[in-house]
């Protein structure tokens, strides 16, 4: 069994991730690269389908938060022969370290893929300590 | 031990038959979970068919490409898609902390409901997802026979 404290610290992970949405769509979560780089983090997200104003991106208790909507499909007249892939929305969370400036994050949406440039903040950038010689 | 009944009528005892059937019972239950044919890679891209008896309209989910990057094309009831997207390079000072979208390139073939007339075909990208209508070819469609009365 885990320790008391492990426990708890898993269960708070948990109920970030508990926490479903409203509609009963279906969610998918979409493939992510991230890359860090040294201006801050860069987020790529592969979210075809979705428009550019039907993404929501924010940022709650450094916890970074991305939902995209998709619009269903529909053709009348037309039978599905075949469905490999669901149309559904997409949901993915990242813990982001406090090392982020959440008020310059910036968002790009290109054919379906997002890229979110998170920049570090700028105390943190790494200050190069001279040796004094003596 | 004797054997009396061996050799004798149809409903010949065989000691082997229990163990035999076990063995045939087990080789059914295993069978029906073991794949017909060698596993193959997921295909990629994944698709939607759509039809009706004039079109068919094929939906799929290419993220990050440039319409002269796909390349599709069609011959009677089949068509080919390929293409190929690149990664993203590293270059000084950066690291991937975590790599999960493909890259590569693809090349999948899908079979069509029927013959498509290949002048009339249209396609559009539109935020990642490459939807082509295809219509049909006017020597792949029914024709109406009149009985005639004698």
């Amino acid at each position: 069994m885990a320790k008391k404290e492990e426990t708890q610290v898993k269960k708070k992970e948990a109920e970030s991730h508990n926490i479903e949405r409203t509609s009963s769509r279906r969610t998918f979560i979409p493939q992510t690269d991230i890359l860090e780089n040294e201006t801050g983090l860069v987020v790529i997200m592969d979210i075809p389908g979705v428009a550019e104003q039907d993404v929501d991106i924010r940022v709650n208790d450094n916890v970074l938060t991305v939902v995209a909507k998709v619009n269903d499909v529909k053709y009348e007249g037309y039978r599905q022969l075949y469905a490999e892939y669901n149309t559904g929305d997409y949901q993915r969370s990242f813990r982001l370290t406090d090392e982020f400036n959440t008020e310059g994050i910036v968002a790009k949406m290109e054919q379906g893929v997002l890229t979110l440039s998170l920049p570090k903040a700028e105390k943190k950038k790494p200050r190069k300590i001279e040796i004094k010689a003596g | 031990m004797e054997w009396p009944f061996l050799n004798r009528g149809i409903n010949v005892w065989d000691p082997w038959r229990e163990v035999r059937q076990l063995k045939e019972e087990m080789d059914r239950v295993l069978h029906r979970y073991e794949p017909e044919r060698s596993v193959m890679a997921p295909e990629f891209p994944a698709v939607d068919i759509w039809s009706n008896d004039e079109q068919a309209i094929v939906m799929a989910e290419i993220p990050g490409m440039t319409p002269d990057k796909i390349d599709i094309s069609v011959q009677d009831d089949q068509m080919t898609i390929r293409g190929s997207r690149g990664s993203h390079e590293c270059v000084e000072g950066e690291v991937f902390h975590r790599r999960e979208r493909g890259f590569g390139e693809f090349i999948r073939t899908i079979g069509l409901p029927f013959s498509v007339n290949a002048e009339n075909v249209e396609a559009d990208y539109k935020n990642g997802v490459l939807q082509v209508k295809l219509p049909r070819a006017e020597h792949d469609k029914p024709k109406q026979i009149t009985v005639k009365t004698g």
